[in-house]
This record gives C-alpha cells, structure tokens and sequence, in this order.
C-alpha cells in the first residue's frame, strides 16, 4: 500500500479547513456590518454637555428663576467592593429590600455603565455622603443642574418645568429621553430661548468606562450654547403683595402699565411656591395641586373666562356714544321693570348712570344698539345690530387671545349673531332673549386679562399695546407689537372716565371702597351673577390724568364688587404708586380675611 | 569544519525560516500595538513588546543552537526526554502555579514557564522514534497500545492540570497515525464525527442536520450517477432545493430555521428517499443503498444524540461550562463575551484594517488575552481582511511546506517528526484563529510565534528548527 498518496488527503483537509475559516473572516470583515457597529457603540461614547438654563429676572433684576446644581447618586455594579449595605441604607434613607431591588435594577441594566441609584439627593443625604463615600466603592455622584425659583412667587407666570413626554420627543428630535422641558409658563412658551443649545462630547472608552481620549481630538465635537436669560416685565414687589393680598381667596388680579403694555403684576390665587414643582417631590406635590378642589394649578388671569358683569356696562357706553345712540346728557329712567336696581339718585347723563352702575339705564343703551328698527323684522334687526355691535367690542381686546408669552390662553367670549342662531335657531331670538348683555351677564365671557386691557384703553383714551410678559431676551429688549388704535373717538371716553372717577369718589358711588386720599383712582365695580355666591369684580387705573397703572381684580364668590375687589385694588394701586399704605387698618383686615366657604 | 558549516547554510531549508520570521515580526508588531500605550516609555522593560523582544532574542538564539546539535543525538534521547517530560509535568501538579484556573506553570522568580509547550517537542521526537521502527505497524495491535499509551499519559497528566486545550493538541497526531497507515475508515470515522460533535453543539441543530444531509445526497448522487438511483436522487434534491429557495424567497434565512420548516422538509425528503431506497433494494438487491441509508440515520441519530444529552442529560452548570467553551452564552464575564468582543474587533477592521496603533477595541481592553491568545484580534482590527489573510496564507505556507519536505525525507524518523510538527502547528493555528472568529471552542491554546510569551515561542521555534536541522542533513543521510 502506498501510503505517501495520503499526504494528499491531509493536504486537502488541511486547505479545506483553512479555506472554511478565510470564508468566516471574509463574511465578518467584508459582509457583517452589524457587527463593526457594534465596535464603535463599544469604544465611543457620545457624552451630552447640558447646558445651563436661561435665567429669568423680574423688571428690578431680581432673579426669579436661576439653576441649581444638584446630586445623583451613580454606581458601577462591578465596581462594588465590600459594601456595607446597612451603613450606606441608612445614608440614604431606604431600608435593604429597596437597596435590593435598586441594584439589581442596576446590574439589569449594566454592569460596567454608570447607573442612576438615587435621583437627587437630598443636601442632608449629599453632606454627609460625601464625607463617606471613600467607604462605598463603586458609587460616585454625578452633578446635574435643577431649577431653582428664588422668589416663592408668580408660580403661574414662571411655569415649571418636567421631564419629556413621547409626544415631546416625537414632535423635536433636540430632546431625548429624561431631558427637562417647561410644562407651562415661560419656562414652556420661552423653551426654545431658554434651553439653548446641547452640546455633544464624543469620547472613546475602555472596557470599563473609563475616558481613553477624546475622540479625533475633539474636532467633532460641540460646544454647548447657554440658555437666554428673560428679563420679565413683572414687578416682584407688587407681584409679592398681590398675592399676599390675595390669600384665602379665589380669583385674581391683573395690573398692567397702560403706557406700555407691561403687566406689572399678574396673581391667580391660589397659588404654590414654584419650587416646590422642583426635584424630588415634584411628582407628589404635583398631584396634589392637581387634585386640590380649588385648581391651585389653574391660571385664572388668562385662562379663566367670567362673566364681566357691570364692568361690561364701560363698554356698552363707549359703543353707544360712538355710534351717537346716546350722548353725555341722555336720561333714561331706573324704572326697574325688566332689571332690578338698587335705590339711587336719578341718572342725569352717562357719567352718573356709571357711578350708579344702573341696571335700567344700560338696558335702555342697550335696547336702542340692538332695536334700530332699520328692518320690519325684529329678528333680523337684532341679529344685523348684534354683529355690528360684535365688531365694535372686539376692537376693545374681548374675544381676544393676547401673545403676552404665556401658553393656554382662553378667548373669552363676544356673543355674535351665528352663535344665537346656533341656540335658539335662525330669527328665533331678538333683544329680548339676550338683555342681559347688556349689563356684562348672560352669554358674555372675558379673561381677567382682558379687563385689565379694556381698562387700559379707558386709560388712555382709545389704544392700546398688547399686553406681555418679557421686555429683555438675553439683554436685547424685544420689539413688541405696534400700539393698537381703537376705532374709538377720544372725547368719547371722558364721560366714560368722568363716571370711573365718580364711582370711586364722589357719594353713591359704587366702588368707593377704592378711594385713596392722593391718588386720584378711576374704577368700576361689577358683581357677576353667579349660581352660588356673585363674584366681586373691579376694573381701575390711576392717577386719572397720568394713569400709571391699570388693574383688574375679580374675586370669585365674594360678593359685591365694592365689598372686596374695590378695597383690593385699591391696596395694589397705592402699593405701585406710592409704595406705602396709608390705611393699614384695611390692608390687615383684607389680608386676614377669607372668602372661601369651608 | 568550516566545510560542513557552510554545507548547513547551504541545505537549510530558507523558505521555511523566513515564513518563521515574517510571523515572529507580525506577531511583535501586534503585540506591541497592543501593549503599547501613549505614556510608556518606549525602552520600559515592564513593557511586554520590550519582553517580548527579549524572549524572541533568545528565540534565535535557541535556533541556531539547535541547527548545531547533531541529529543521531536526537535520535538517541527521545525516550530519557519523555521520561524527563513526564516527571515535568507530575512535578508541576504538584508544586506548580495556578494561573487561569489551570494549574500548569512553574514559577521560578519573575518567570512563569508552562512545561507544557516544551512537552509537545518531546512528543513529536518520541512518537516520531517509536513509529519509525521498522517493527511497528497498525496491524501490530501491542505496538498500537504501546504508542496509544505513550500519548495518552502526557494527556491525562495535562488534563489533570486542567489544561484541556493543551491536552487537545495531542488528539492532532491522528493525522500522523492516519499517514503512517492508520486505518482510512477508523480516521474518517474520527475524523468526522468530532467534526460533527462541535457542529452539533456549537450550530442550530436543524442546521447541521441540513448540511450533513445535503452532504450525504450530493455524495450518493455522484457515486451513483450512473445508475438509475443517482438520478432519481438527484431529482429529489433538486426538489427539495427549488422548494427551499421558495421558502427563502418568501421569508428571510433566519426564519427558515427559526420556523422549523426545515425540519419538516428535511423529514419528508429523508422518508421519501429512504422509501425509494428501500424499494430498489428490494427489487435490484444493492447494498451500496442500504449503506447509504444506514449512514443517514446513523449521524441523525448521533447528531440528536448529543443535542439531547446537552439538553436533557447534563446538569445546568455542566451546560453553562460547555457553552462558554463554546462562546455561545452572553455573560459579560464569560467566553461568550470575549468570542463576542474577538468578532467585533476582527469584524471592525473590515478591508484595509484601522491601522497600526489605531484599534479601539483591542487596544483599549474590550477583547481579553489580547496579547496571548487572542493576539489574531489585532490583526484583524489593525490589518483588516488583507492582515488576516496574509497571515493565514504564511500559516498555510508554513504546514504544506514541511509536509510537502516531509515527504522528501529519506528517514521515517524525520518524516514523522515533520507530520507531528505539521499537525501539532496546524492544530493550534485552526484552533486559536478558529476561536477568535467564533468558529471553534474557547480552549485557550496560543497562536504560534505570534502570541505573546517566551515558553510557547521558544517551543514552537525548537520544534520548527530540529526539523529544520533534519530537513538540512537529508543529503548527508543518502551520501552515507
């Protein structure tokens, strides 16, 4: 047997072999791209720079809302060395079954990556760790900066701030999972000015983590770009003493620079300190707003809608006088058949039937807007009145979402002929039906906000600028809208503010709670008809000739408008002007006092 | 003298020496890219590129020692070197170091020798000197129990060491045995069906059972085209393949074995030829069928043999074992992960490789024993496609040049020696470069004159050169 003719089978198995293991690395080198990937997800790391989030100043520069730097607790599982589980639970407040679940969470995850073990220490908890952490290989902390609201105020116009939701990292691919976002507020309508620009770091890593180099030198890397700071318009005095003003009761109050649009205070009572939306408790603080019967969370000035009431009557005046149905002088009689009225000396001209807030009177103005008499048919007469009438209102800001900078702004409500229609059915209703517009009830729904504005028309005779809420991004001031030109005449307004400066101080008037010895007050009260108690409303500027400041106040179930808006906008209005209180009797009294029923 | 000096120079066999020294150098090159790091000293004798340089130093030396030695002189010392290598290695049992949980070093100050790696020499030259005596033969069943135990005992004390990848390096001299006259049927036999173990466990089972079926029938095909039977065969494997390629058509690769389709395809077709076999057998009486069929449910049940023994049969822990030998389990400390790392980085370097210095994944740790065992990494992160098939081509040089040398031999002694060399270095080139790609089990064995460390290096070179010394003195052998 020849037996060198074998060397040719070994030779062949041996190729063979060797041709099998060329075929693996060519499909691993050449084909299997998933794999190569998978050597960078190994070695580079991509490392977000967060950067720090703009500031927000009041109109003083005093920082309302800065950041923080606060402490998670990280670990590396297999960095774990002799641990005393018992000591470090006691550091941190949890008992050994939650220590349990919490590591193995962790090595669920990785065991050579950094995971989170406590979220935001407590400075209580990072003092004295701190201090021991030399004891707990594997565990290290990681900073990261939080909001901090400096000022326990104007929770409602700063807004807060939480993690993304889905719908947020589907709709901006700038954020990834467990980023912060404003959820309301400036912090949600500033997010973009606010939150900056991230910055991205790529790094390469050993096989425990550890930074190897930068990667390519850092050449693609980027930089992060601070957040803008905002300079708000607010005056965190004034905004301070509202809402001590308003404590214990529900309803708010709007205070707006007539001469700007600046809202100089702006308070939905009731209201929370800011931070307490911040870290830790945020979750269980938040369901505790949201479940509070009184909708702490809920910003009345803009985002509730009431019936005006006997503020609206300002505003039927001004159309009346434009469109000339009536002038200074008309009269008409508190004859009380269709709307009750209180007892008061007869209306002889515009400027009294305001002071008297009389019901009769207004219907009448009213009657005579709407029952021109241009048609044969009463229904369409009242529904070609109606629109006109809309129009004319509107101008005035109703009906209006204002950009001040804040989002899930309402529109109020300006009643026009389709939305009768859509009720009652084409020419199925006329004046009759709707009367009650007339004196600012019925149908009629305006925000807080929009009183304000209205009242800084009055104040300054027929325009006005938008409202808002941020005068400085990042140190540039904002250009705001052009001022607005209402279609009003000027001299129109002056029996209009005549009748204002009566309710406040002359006898008989309505709102003369308000009144101030040095500053001559401008106001009107209104008290909305409500199913429970009526809400107490007031509408003022002041000084009458240089008007300073423009207010509205509306307390919810409180009662007359003089009884509790009046001595409140009273209190804001001196506080601005003068900066003291000249009768602090009244100022205790409405401080301590409550309106809400228990 | 100086006469015979040159006449060795002469007759040296030059190609394998610079086969030899090109991987010495490829092999330094990686070692040191991989142990080189931007803040160490370049002449930092911790290093273990500046040791490495040292131990392939004395590498040369050693060689060139051995080119001196005379070749009766190892001829005459094969049997007081087993016997030396065998107390070696009992010694090492009992006072040796454990490192990697084997116990199989010898601490002698800051040196860690393996007495292993210089064991494999001893078992070329014995089993080379005991075969090559005219008296022995594999019909000769004393002599064959007499050669079996003289590679057995070194195993078994290897395996006691717990070093079972070294002890695997002795099963290569089957291809010694099977050159020298082994018997073709027993080597097949062997051969094949260690083939088939590793499949079964390493490979879906539905996947070695299709190939080894589509090996069968394409077998029986060609032996049999001439007769009806092939034909009819070959029919049926065309069916069934136009019916895989729908199904691959259909849904992807995976799925197909995923969704055990196969299986039933596999089944049918297996039961349909199997009835057809039966019946030509019954009526034209061939035997040759019958084998075939045999041989069928022969490896299908041996193949789900052993699937069900690894399920069913051994303990988890047993289990776990195995499949980290395997690379198969996904543990960040176990060889599962290290296979994982090793076909990343190699897969990393795609065509041209990362470049000298520049592979994140071996230099910077994700692979383990990367200057040892897993030194083939580097190559393939830094060297791409191009690194590792020219060192699989020297590789492949290096073998079939001393098998094809062997051959040349006028000695049997040289010439079986050459076949153990050629097995043993084809054994631990397969295997190393197969674990890396995941292809054969993590046993841990170093890759030849490229993995970092002076015992195997220096073995491997002694082993290389007295061939080489035996090569150089063939001519001499016929002149007497």
């Amino acid at each position: 047997m020849n037996l060198s003719i074998r060397k040719y089978h070994i030779f062949a198995i041996i190729i063979a072999i060797f041709l099998v293991i060329w075929i693996k690395l060519f499909y691993l080198q050449i084909f299997d791209d998933e794999l190569s990937a998978a050597s960078e997800n190994n070695s580079k790391r991509k490392i977000t720079i967060y950067p720090a989030r703009g500031l927000i100043y009041d109109s003083d520069n005093n920082i309302l809302a800065s950041n923080e730097i606060a402490h998670d607790l990280l670990v590396i599982p297999k960095k774990i060395k002799n641990l005393d589980t018992v000591l470090l639970c006691k550091y941190l407040d949890i008992d050994i079954e939650t220590f349990r679940i919490q590591i193995e969470n962790c090595i669920k995850y990785s065991k050579i990556k950094p995971s989170i073990f406590v979220k935001l220490l407590t400075p209580e908890q990072y003092a004295t760790l701190q201090e021991k952490l030399y004891k707990f290989n594997g565990f290290f902390f990681q900073d990261r900066t939080i909001r901090k609201y400096n000022a326990a105020i104007s929770a409602h116009i700063l807004g807060d701030m939480g993690e993304v939701e889905m719908e947020d990292l589907k709709s901006d691919s700038y954020y990834s999972g467990g980023d912060y976002i404003g959820k309301n507020g400036i912090e949600k309508y500033y997010e973009k000015e606010l939150r900056g620009q991230k910055g991205i770091s790529q790094i390469i890593v050993d096989v425990n983590n550890n930074k190897v180099d930068s990667y390519e030198k850092g050449e693609f890397d980027i930089e992060a770009i601070e957040g803008k700071n905002l300079k708000l318009t607010i005056n965190s005095e004034l905004q301070k003493y509202s809402e001590n003003i308003m404590k214990n009761k529900i309803g708010c109050i709007v205070a707006i620079d007539p001469k700007t649009g600046e809202i100089l205070a702006m308070v939905s009572s009731p209201t929370y300190d800011p931070q307490i939306l911040v870290g830790k408790a945020r979750g269980e603080n938040y369901n505790k707003l949201l479940n509070d019967s009184l909708k702490p969370l809920l910003n009345r000035a803009i985002a509730s809608e009431y019936p005006p009431g006997s503020i609206f009557k300002l505003a039927q005046t001004l159309v009346a006088l434009d469109e000339n149905f009536i002038n200074e002088n008309t009269y008409f009689p508190c004859d009380k058949e269709l709307v009750n009225c209180h007892n008061h000396p007869p209306c002889t001209g515009v400027a009294r039937a305001i002071q008297f807030s009389c019901n009769p009177y207004f219907y009448y103005t009213f009657k005579k807007m709407i029952q021109q008499g241009d048609s044969k048919s009463v229904f369409i007469n009242s529904a070609n009145s109606l629109d006109a009438w809309n129009i004319k209102i509107k101008t005035l800001g109703f009906g209006t979402k204002f950009d001040i900078g804040l989002p899930f702004m309402k529109s109020g409500l300006i009643p026009n002929s389709n939305f009768y229609d859509k009720i009652y059915g084409k020419k199925r209703w006329a004046f009759s039906t709707i009367y009650s517009l007339a004196i600012g009830q019925g149908e009629i729904l305006a925000t807080p906000l929009q009183m304000a504005n209205f009242c800084a028309i009055i104040a300054n005779k027929g325009y006005y600028y938008t409202p808002y809420l941020v005068k400085e991004i990042s140190g540039e001031e904002i250009k705001h809208p052009q001022k607005n030109i209402t279609p009003f005449k000027e001299k129109d307004f002056d029996p209009i503010i005549k009748g204002m400066y009566y309710v406040v101080n002359e006898d008989y008037g309505t709102g003369s709670l308000a009144h101030i010895n040095d500053i001559i007050v401008c106001g009107k009260t209104g008290t909305a008809q409500n199913s429970k108690k009526d809400h107490s409303v007031f509408i003022a500027f002041a000084p009458k000739d240089d008007p300073k400041i423009a207010i509205s106040v509306y307390v919810e179930n409180a009662g007359w408008g003089n009884s509790w808006a009046a001595p409140i906008s009273r209190l804001i209005i001196e506080k601005y002007i003068n900066n003291t209180i000249s009768d602090p009797y009244l100022e205790k009294l409405i401080i301590n006092s409550s309106t809400i029923k228990n | 003298m100086n006469n015979k000096r040159n006449n060795i120079l002469i007759n040296l066999d030059w190609l394998l020496i610079i086969v030899y020294l090109a991987l010495i150098i490829i092999g330094w090159i990686n070692v040191f890219s991989v142990s080189y790091t931007d803040t160490s000293e370049i002449f930092d004798f911790s290093q273990r590129y500046i040791k490495q340089l040292f131990w392939i130093g004395l590498a040369f030396a050693i060689a060139i020692s051995i080119l001196l030695i005379n070749n009766q002189f190892l001829n005459l010392i094969s049997y007081p070197l087993y016997v030396l290598g065998i107390l070696v290695l009992l010694s090492v049992l009992i006072f040796g170091t454990v490192v990697h949980s084997s116990k199989s070093w010898f601490q002698i100050g800051n040196f860690a020798v393996q007495p292993v790696e210089f064991v494999k020499i001893i078992m070329c030259l014995v089993v080379a000197k005991f075969m090559s005596n005219k008296q022995f033969h594999f019909t000769n069943p004393l002599k064959v129990l007499i050669l079996l135990s003289l590679v057995a005992l070194p195993i078994l004390l290897v395996l006691l060491q717990n070093d079972t990848g070294s002890a695997l390096v002795f099963l290569s001299f089957i291809f010694v045995f099977y050159r020298e006259g082994l018997n073709k049927f027993v080597f097949f036999t062997i051969l094949v069906l260690s083939i088939l173990f590793i499949l079964a466990l390493i490979f879906p089972i539905n996947y070695v059972l299709f190939l080894v079926f589509l090996f069968i029938i394409i077998w029986f095909i060609i032996l049999n085209w001439k007769s009806i039977h092939g034909k009819i065969a070959y029919s049926f494997l065309s069916l069934f393949l136009i019916i895989a390629s729908i199904i691959l058509w259909r849904n992807n690769f995976e799925e197909l074995f995923l969704r055990q389709y196969l299986q039933i395809i596999i089944l049918s077709i297996i039961s349909l030829i199997s009835l057809i076999l039966i019946i030509l057998h019954l009526i034209k009486k061939n035997y040759r069928n019958l084998y075939f069929m045999g041989l069928i449910v022969g490896i299908s049940i041996y193949i789900l043999s052993i699937n069900y023994v690894f399920n069913n049969v051994l303990q988890e822990h047993q289990r776990n074992r195995i499949n980290e030998l395997l690379g198969k389990t996904t543990d960040v400390y176990g060889k599962g992960y290290h296979v994982r790392q090793s076909k990343i980085a190699i897969s990393s370097g795609e065509f041209t490789g990362k470049g000298f210095l520049n592979g994140t994944q071996t230099r910077y740790n994700f692979v383990p024993e990367q200057s040892t065992d897993f030194i083939f990494c580097t190559i393939g992160e830094e060297w791409g496609f191009i690194g590792t098939t020219l060192t699989l081509i020297l590789f492949g040089l290096l073998i079939c040049r001393i098998i094809y040398l062997s051959e040349k031999q006028r000695s049997a002694f040289a010439r079986i020696y050459g076949y153990g060399l050629a097995s043993i270095l084809f054994f631990h080139v397969f295997v190393n470069i197969g674990m890396t790609v995941g292809l054969t089990p993590v046993i841990g064995i170093p890759l030849p004159f490229m993995s970092y460390g002076g015992s195997s290096l220096w073995a491997f070179t002694i082993l290389l050169f007295i061939f080489i010394k035996l090569d150089s003195d063939k001519i001499q052998i016929y002149w007497e």
